[in-house]
């Protein structure tokens, strides 16, 4: 604890700590607690009829689909990205590392735009495309581009910190003792970043299943062919069916929940193994 | 194996790391690669390892050149200063990591290796942390398991970066011994890599002293010690009184004092350094022809050697002389008092204008 000296006044505390409960109760309790409430208001009968509609199962499935094909290539550029970045120094490092975020900052309806630009229709390899009949706008392929793109820089920034904490002693002790390199990357790099490699999945994927703006621009909202789960809760919105738009919400909100309780289990795992990494030895 | 390096340069953007070098290490032996931080030696022995490499010039392993070798063909074994343990394995499974990623045909069976593993953590004396992990060891403990996993995969060199560096004294000197004792059982030729003169002194079979990615001299402890080739190496191997003068047909005088210079008869009135070890300075109550007088400042007397700093006063210099606490005893100095000041044998340079005396100068 500080001194009593430097502490505030109570009621300087109370007024700071009154006003953060205060906003966290307005921006995100009250929120999840009405997707709740609305979806189950009506009875538990009908918050489970919402998912046996045939659409809402294919909006689940793409959504899915969608997701985990985004996180698996995020994974392995994120894996690659990461390792480029640490260990090794060339020119315009830095440059690569400030593209890396870019999907953070782009609007999400930008991102689409730019995949309707590249290939829709009217785009600069539609007319390509199309003489191939390969359609790629309001299609899976599409999908799974916008989702990928959104949900890119969160593997590699997870686990880049740790790369670099990591240093490459280890890796080189193992290629000294005759390890190839691929095997010192499974045996020695990947054990050690384990923890942040999933931190860094599971928040790709929380990011991949959420995604709506971008997707919204090249799904073309074909229903139960390129809706997805967001889309989905949108159309059922617009169309006054509150109960099932809700419910299906609240199955976002369950994966948004679960995403925060991995992290943060995760977080601590990281912490602990770094803890132990710093242990000075006597 | 012998080790043999030659015209070895290194470049790192605008600063050489290493000029034209040459090494060679006989079969068999320990030897020290000595320097102040900065000197290069630790980039010589990522090079032998392959981990780095040079711009130009050649490492010879047995007679060999294995510069365009791979990695896992050169044998060498590397200890790292900060051990470099695989955290999240076991102390057995570090050990036997060199032999589990052996190609298949030439694995050892799985009890060979656990065979294997545990004679050499008895050879470490570490044969009951097995099933530990790294950081539940303390630093002395971690480096002999490095050591243990550098020589299951029975390297034909050990090379060694400041294996003791991230040590305490104590451990850091007990360590040093066992090195030693562990060389002479197995024979295995090693190179370590040192800041530490008094390390390199005690346990290696020979020295190599370098300075700013150049060799300043080669040699057994003895010579290197008491024949420093220059300046340098004479400052750089222990504590030392430095004393400017000249030069004249094999006779020093050095600002008050007169000595012997072998090795300079022929020199004329040169500029010369003349540098005296603190055991070669002689204190005395009774005045003596040629002495320099000067008052103590600090007297330490901890250990077999008492160390007593002294202030030349009329010269305007700090000299320092280490004498045997017996000694000391028996000549009841006290802080204050003021002495005659005899040195009794200098190693004398000849002033080389290209010689950068300020970087070691006192």
């Amino acid at each position: 604890m500080s001194a009593a000296s430097v502490r505030e006044p109570f009621w300087v505390r109370l007024l700071l700590t009154l006003v953060a409960l205060a906003f966290l109760a307005v921006a995100l309790v009250a929120p999840l607690v009405a997707v709740f409430h609305q979806a189950l208001k009506d009875g538990l009968a009908l918050y489970f009829a919402a998912f046996q509609e045939p659409e809402a199962w294919a909006a689940i499935r793409l959504s899915l689909v969608a997701a985990t094909v985004a996180v698996v290539l995020n994974t392995v550029f994120g894996l690659a990205a990461a390792w480029l970045l640490a260990r090794f120094r060339f020119r315009g490092k830095g440059f690569l590392t400030t593209l890396l975020d870019i999907p953070f900052v782009v609007s999400p309806v930008v991102a689409g735009l730019i995949f309707v630009l590249l290939f829709g229709a009217q785009g600069w390899f539609g007319p390509w495309l199309d003489a191939r009949d390969i359609r790629i706008v309001f299609a899976l392929p599409g999908i799974i581009l916008a989702t990928t793109f959104v949900s890119l820089p969160f593997v590699a920034r997870e686990i880049l910190p740790t790369l670099q904490a990591q240093g490459t002693e280890e890796e080189e002790a193992a290629r000294m003792l005759g390890a190839s390199s691929w095997r010192t990357f499974w045996r020695i790099t990947l054990p050690n970043i384990r923890w942040a490699l999933f931190s860094g999945i599971v928040l790709c994927s929380a990011r991949a299943l959420g995604e709506f703006g971008a997707v919204s621009v090249v799904s073309g909202h074909i229903r139960g062919e390129t809706n997805t789960l967001p889309l989905h809760v949108e159309i059922l919105y617009n169309e006054y069916q509150f109960t099932a738009a809700f419910a299906c919400a609240s199955l976002l909100t369950l994966t948004a929940l679960v995403t925060l309780l991995l992290k943060s289990l995760l977080e601590w795992r990281i912490r602990a193994a770094a803890r132990r990494a710093l242990e000075i030895p006597s | 194996m012998s080790i043999e390096i030659a015209n070895l340069h290194k470049r790192f953007g605008q600063h050489t790391i290493l000029e034209n070098l040459n090494l060679k290490v006989e079969t068999g032996q320990l030897v020290a690669l000595l320097g102040p931080s900065g000197s290069g030696k630790t980039t010589i022995l990522r090079i032998i390892a392959d981990l780095e490499q040079a711009d130009a010039g050649t490492v010879i392993l047995n007679g060999r050149d294995t510069t365009q070798d791979p990695l896992d063909k050169r044998r060498v074994g590397f200890v790292f200063q900060h051990y470099a343990l695989f955290r999240h394995m076991t102390i057995f499974e570090n050990v036997a990591f060199g032999l589990q990623v052996r190609p298949r045909a030439q694995r050892p069976s799985k009890k060979d290796i656990s065979d294997r593993v545990r004679e050499l953590l008895s050879l470490v004396q570490l044969d009951w942390v097995a099933d530990r992990y790294p950081h539940q060891l303390s630093g002395g403990q971690r480096q002999r398991v490095a050591l243990a996993r550098a020589l299951a995969v029975e390297p034909e060199v050990l090379l060694l970066d400041e294996p003791f560096g991230a040590l305490d004294a104590k451990v850091r000197a007990e360590l040093r011994r066992w090195l030693r004792k562990l060389h002479d059982d197995t024979g295995i030729t090693s190179l370590f890599v040192t800041h530490d003169q008094e390390e390199a002194l005690e346990v290696a079979d020979r020295i190599a002293v370098l300075h700013q990615g150049r060799l300043e001299q080669e040699g057994t402890p003895e010579e290197v010690y008491e024949h420093p080739a220059n300046p340098f190496v004479f400052h750089f191997l222990g504590d030392v009184n430095l004393f400017h003068g000249r030069v004249h047909q094999g006779q020093a005088e050095l600002a008050g004092v007169s000595l012997p210079a072998p090795g300079h008869e022929g020199a004329e009135n040169a500029p010369a350094v003349a540098f005296v070890r603190p055991h070669d300075v002689e204190l005395s109550r009774e005045p003596e022809p040629g002495a320099l007088v000067a008052e103590i400042t600090s007297i330490h007397s901890f250990g077999p050697l008492a160390r007593v700093q002294l202030r030349d006063h009329q010269a305007g210099r700090d000299l320092e002389a280490a004498l045997p606490l017996e000694r000391l005893r028996a000549l009841r100095l006290t802080l204050g008092e003021v002495v005659f000041v005899t040195p009794r044998q200098a190693k004398v340079f000849l002033d080389q204008p290209t010689e950068a005396t300020g970087t070691w100068g006192i």
